[in-house]
C-alpha cells in the first residue's frame, strides 16, 4: 500500500491521467479504424453502443446484470492470485455452481418458502463451486500439478457435465426436446428490485469489497501476501502454504459457483447448455486487468458487461457478427495491461 | 612482441565516471584503468558503488556523464559488446539456469559458436584442467552448492574465444577459504596468461595478497588508490574504506569468551542419533549427537556442500530427519512443525536469504513479523503501529544499520537484505539462532556489528549455531566448533585449544585427521 501511495505521489496525478486517457482513447481508435475498413461508420456505431445501453433503462439494467456475475467471478480470481494461483476455472466454477443450484432448486426445495429455498440454492452453487476448486487445488498441493492447466481442463469438464445433464436427468420433459432443465419454481426466483437488476450486483459488489479488505487488512491476508509472494519463505515462517491455498481457493471457488446461483436464480430461471458461457474467462481477465485488486477489478468487471451487452448492438446496427466486440475486447485488455506494465516500473 | 603491445595500453579506462538515480550519486567522478596480466581490486563497504561502476563497465547501467575507453577508444558500452570484446563478468547471484546440466549451460552461453557438444565438452575438461578448476560437465546446476556453481560460471567466461578481462564481483564470499584460497591461485595463473582482473571484494586479506593495484571506493568516490611496488598498508585501507572513526572500534573477541564455562552451563538445546537428508534421500550427515548450552555459540566448520544446510533446514522442521531426536529447552520437537518451533524459540537465517525469508514485494517493516516477532493483533488485523514501534525502538535493528524500514525488499541490494533479514530473526529474541553465513556480503564494519550482536545474545544466555565458511570468524566468536566431515560430525573442539590447520585438516581428511 505504501510504495503503491509513493508511485502515485512521484508520477504525478497529471501522467496517470494521461496514461489512463491512453488507455481507453487507444483502444477506441484502433477499433475506429477496424471498423472504417469493413466500412462501418464508427461514430455512428460508438454511438449506438452508447444511446442502447446507457441511454435507457433496460439497456442499464441489463449492463449491471451481465456485471454481476463478471464482478463476483473477477474477485473470487483476485482472492487466490493473492495466494498465488492462477485460477482459470471460473467458468467451470460457476457452471458447477449453476448445475448444482438447478438441481436443488429442482429436487430439493422445489416448494419451499422463498428464504428456506434460496438460501439452499445458493450453498448448493457454493459447493458446487468448492467441489470444482477443490479438485484443482487438491491436485496442485497432492500432486503438484499446475493449477492453471487443471482449471482449465476442469472447465470443459464442467461443460461436458452440463450438457450430459441438460441433454439427459435433468432435461425438461415440456422442452419439445430443447437441452434445456424446467423453468425453477417461482418462489425461488430473485425479484427484481429496478428495472429487472436483482440483488445480484449488490451480492456481487459486497463480496468485492470484502475480498479486498481480507486481503489488505487482515492477518489471513498477510499470510496469502506472504505465500503469494515466496512460498518458500511463508515455510521459513511456519506457514502451512498448502492448507491455505486450499483455503483460498475453496473460497475462490465458492464465489464463482455462487455466481452461477444468482444467474440461475436471479436472470436465466432455467439451466442451459450456454449459460455463462465465457463468464469465467471475461472474469478472469477483469481481474488481471486490474491486476488482481478486487476494488478495481469491480470498473473493469463492468466495461466488461457493457461491452458484452453493446456486442449485440453491433450485429443489428453495422451488421458485423456480435462476436466482433470480442476483438474491441482484447485491444482494451492489451491497452490496460500495458497501462498496468507502465505503472510497476 | 605482441604480448608487451598489449600490456602496454589499457583493456578498458574510465574518465570521470558518474551516474546518478534520481538524487543519488551513486559513483562521482571515477577515474581507474583496467591492464592486462594485472589484477586490480575495487574494495569498498556495502552501498559504496563497486557493483554499480562494474554494470557501467559492462553496459548494465549508463553512466550519467564521463567516458569509457575500451583499448584506447571511447566506446558506448552495450553488454552485448562487452561480451563480443573479450569482457567476462562473474556475477554475485550467478546466471546459470538450474535444470540445465553445466555441459548445456556453457553451451546456451555460446550459442554463436555452433561447436559441437561433445568438442565442447573436450574443451570445458581441457580448460578446467589446464586452471585446475574441478567442474563434472554433465552434472545439474541444481545439484551444485554456491562454490561449485561460481565454478562454473567461471569457467564460462574462460571459454568465450575472446576472453581478455574478467570481472569478479565478491567471487570468495561464497567460498570456504580452501577454496578461497584456490581461487586466489586461479586469478594468479590468469594473470600470467595476460588477463586483465579485476576483483571487487571487501575481504582485504585475500586482495593485500593477490592484487597488484588497489582502488578505494567510499560512498560513491575513489578515496585512494595503492599500487603493489608502493607496498600496502590495511591500516590506512581500513581507514579509507570506513571513514577514520569506524575503523578503530574492534570487537574484543578474547574478552568476551572468557566466561563460558562448558559443565556449569544449562543445556538449551540437543539432539540424539539424529539423521540428515539431503534433496536425493541420501543420509548426508550420520547420527548427530549433540548438545548447546546456554550462551554458548557453537561453530559449524566444514567444506561447502558437506550439509550445512540441510543440517540448519532439519533442525529447523523445514526438511525431514532421517531418524533421531531433538529437544530445545527440555521440550521434546522431534514431531513438530515450524510454526511450533519458531513459538518454542528457534530462528533461522537462511545460506540463501533472497530465496528463503524475503517477499519481494514487501517493505521491511512487514518481514519483522515473518517468522520474527510475534504478530500483534488488533481485531483481525496486525497492529502495524505497534510493530513499528517494536522495530523503532529495538537496539539490532540500529546496530545493524538497517534501512528505512517502508522500502521494499526489491529495492534493497543484498548487504541490505542480510542486515534486515538478520534483524528479523534476532529481534525476538531467539533461545536457539541458527545462523548461516551471517556475515556474508556484509563489510568489514557491519560484519563487526553483527559479531557484537551474537556476542550478546550469548552474554544473555541465548544459542547461536553459526555456519560459516571463514575460519577467522569461526574462531573468534565460537565457543566451541564441530567440523562436517565425510558425513558424520567431529567435535566439539575448542577453538582455544586448537588452531585452523587442524581443523581444515579435518575438514578436509575426516575421520583420520580427527584423534
Amino acid at each position: 500500500m505504501q510504495t503503491k501511495l509513493q508511485s502515485i505521489k512521484s508520477g504525478g496525478m497529471l501522467t496517470g491521467v494521461l496514461k489512463w486517457a491512453g488507455a481507453i482513447a487507444v483502444p477506441i481508435a484502433v477499433f475506429a479504424v477496424f471498423l472504417l475498413c469493413q466500412g462501418v461508420n464508427p461514430i455512428e456505431t460508438y454511438a449506438n453502443m452508447i444511446t442502447s445501453t446507457f441511454g435507457n433503462s433496460y439497456g442499464r439494467g441489463e449492463v449491471i446484470i451481465k456485471s454481476a456475475p463478471f464482478i463476483l467471478i473477477a474477485a473470487a480470481t483476485c482472492l487466490s492470485s493473492k495466494a498465488g494461483l492462477v485460477n482459470v476455472g471460473g467458468e467451470g466454477q460457476f457452471a458447477l455452481g449453476a448445475l448444482f443450484s438447478t438441481a436443488a432448486a429442482m429436487f430439493l426445495v422445489k416448494d419451499a418458502p422463498a428464504v428456506i429455498g434460496i438460501a439452499v440454492m445458493a450453498l448448493a452453487g457454493i459447493a458446487g463451486g468448492m467441489i470444482w476448486g477443490g479438485i484443482a487445488v487438491g491436485l496442485k498441493v497432492k500432486a503438484n500439478m499446475n493449477e492453471t492447466i487443471t482449471t482449465v481442463i476442469l472447465n470443459y469438464i464442467a461443460y461436458e457435465l452440463v450438457s450430459f445433464m441438460v441433454y439427459g436427468p435433468l432435461k425438461d420433459p415440456d422442452s419439445f426436446n430443447w437441452p434445456q432443465t424446467p423453468e425453477i419454481s417461482e418462489q425461488l426466483q430473485l425479484p427484481s428490485i429496478v428495472s429487472g437488476v436483482n440483488a445480484g450486483i449488490i451480492i456481487a459488489v459486497i463480496f468485492a469489497v470484502a475480498v479486498w479488505y481480507v486481503t489488505k487488512k487482515t492477518r489471513w491476508g498477510y499470510k496469502l501476501k506472504v505465500i503469494g509472494s515466496n512460498p518458500l519463505a511463508a515455510v521459513h515462517a511456519g506457514y502451512n502454504v498448502g492448507k491455505t491455498q486450499v483455503i483460498a481457493m475453496l473460497i475462490s471457488g465458492g464465489m464463482s459457483g455462487l455466481a452461477g446461483m444468482l444467474e440461475i436464480a436471479g436472470v436465466e430461471m432455467r439451466l442451459r447448455q450456454t449459460t455463462g458461457s465465457n463468464y469465467g474467462y471475461l472474469g478472469f481477465l477483469a481481474a488481471w486487468m486490474a491486476w488482481n485488486n478486487p476494488l478495481a477489478a469491480i470498473i473493469t468487471a463492468f466495461i466488461m458487461g457493457f461491452l458484452f451487452i453493446s456486442g449485440n448492438v453491433l450485429e443489428m446496427s453495422s451488421g458485423l457478427p456480435s462476436s466482433t466486440v470480442r476483438i474491441l475486447m482484447s485491444i482494451v485488455l492489451l491497452a490496460i495491461l500495458w497501462k498496468g506494465k507502465g505503472d510497476k516500473k | 612482441m605482441i604480448e608487451r603491445e598489449i600490456s602496454k595500453v589499457s583493456v578498458m579506462k574510465t574518465e570521470n565516471l558518474t551516474i546518478k538515480f534520481g538524487d543519488f550519486t551513486a559513483n562521482k567522478d571515477i577515474s581507474i584503468k583496467f591492464k592486462a596480466g594485472e589484477i586490480h581490486a575495487v574494495v569498498g563497504e556495502n552501498g559504496a558503488g563497486k557493483s554499480t561502476l562494474m554494470k557501467m563497465l559492462y553496459g548494465v547501467y549508463k553512466p550519467t556523464s564521463g567516458k569509457i575507453y575500451l583499448d584506447g577508444c571511447v566506446r558506448d558500452i552495450t553488454p552485448s559488446l562487452a561480451i563480443n570484446s573479450g569482457i567476462c563478468m562473474v556475477f554475485q547471484d550467478f546466471r546459470l539456469i538450474p535444470a540445465f546440466t553445466v555441459l548445456e549451460n556453457i553451451s546456451l552461453a555460446m550459442a554463436e559458436s555452433k561447436e559441437k557438444r561433445s568438442e565442447l565438452k573436450k574443451r570445458i575438461i581441457e580448460v578446467s584442467n589446464k586452471y585446475n578448476i574441478p567442474v563434472d560437465p554433465d552434472m545439474y546446476v541444481w545439484e551444485m552448492d554456491l562454490g561449485q556453481r561460481q565454478r562454473v560460471e567461471i569457467l564460462k567466461g574462460l571459454m568465450m574465444p575472446t576472453s581478455r578481462m574478467l570481472i569478479f564481483d565478491e567471487p570468495t564470499s561464497v567460498l570456504t577459504q580452501k577454496e578461497a584460497e584456490a581461487f586466489i591461485e586461479l586469478l594468479k595463473q590468469l594473470r600470467e596468461d595476460k588477463y586483465a582482473i579485476v576483483l571487487i571484494t571487501h575481504k582485504l586479506n585475500e586482495v593485500i595478497s593477490c592484487a597488484d593495484v588497489i582502488t578505494v571506493l567510499r560512498r560513491g568516490e575513489i578515496t585512494d588508490c595503492m599500487r603493489k611496488e608502493d607496498g600496502f598498508d590495511k591500516k590506512r585501507l581500513i581507514a579509507k574504506m570506513m571513514g577514520e572513526e569506524t575503523a578503530e572500534k574492534e570487537v574484543k573477541y578474547s574478552e568476551a569468551h572468557s566466561e563460558f564455562n562448558e559443565e556449569k552451563a544449562e543445556t538449551n538445546f540437543s539432539c540424539e542419533n539424529l539423521s540428515v537428508i539431503d534433496d536425493y534421500g541420501r543420509k548426508i550427515i550420520k547420527n548427530i549427537n549433540l548438545e548447546i548450552k546456554k550462551g554458548e555459540i557453537l561453530g559449524v566448520a566444514g567444506i561447502s556442500g558437506r550439509g550445512q544446510r540441510e543440517l540448519l533446514e532439519t533442525i529447523f522442521g523445514i526438511r525431514k530427519s532421517g531418524g533421531g531426536t531433538i529437544t530445545l529447552d527440555g521440550k521434546d520437537i522431534t514431531n513438530a512443525s515450524v510454526a511450533k518451533r519458531l513459538e518454542a524459540g528457534m530462528s533461522l537465517i537462511s545460506e540463501d536469504p533472497k530465496r528463503d525469508n524475503v517477499a519481494g514485494g514487501m517493505t521491511i517493516e512487514e518481514h519483522m513479523i515473518l517468522g520474527g516477532i510475534e504478530v500483534p493483533q488488533k481485531g483481525l488485523g496486525i497492529d502495524w503501529e505497534s510493530v513499528h514501534k517494536t522495530v523503532e525502538a529495538s537496539p539490532v535493528v540500529k546496530r545493524l544499520g538497517v534501512p528505512e524500514l517502508d522500502r521494499t525488499m526489491a529495492t534493497l541490494s543484498g548487504g541490505n537484505i542480510q542486515r534486515a533479514v538478520l534483524a528479523r530473526a534476532i529481534i525476538k529474541n531467539p533461545k536457539l539462532l541458527l545462523a548461516s553465513y551471517p556475515s556474508r556480503g556484509l563489510d568489514v564494519g557491519t560484519v563487526q556489528m553483527v559479531h557484537e550482536t551474537l556476542l550478546e545474545m550469548r552474554g544473555k544466555g541465548e544459542s547461536v549455531l553459526l555456519i560459516s565458511e571463514d575460519l577467522d570468524e569461526l574462531f573468534n566468536i565460537s565457543d566451541r566448533i564441530i567440523v562436517i566431515a565425510d558425513n558424520r560430525i567431529y567435535g566439539k573442539y575448542n577453538p582455544r585449544e586448537t588452531d585452523s590447520m587442524r581443523i581444515g585438516e579435518i575438514m578436509l581428511g575426516g575421520g583420520k585427521n580427527a584423534d
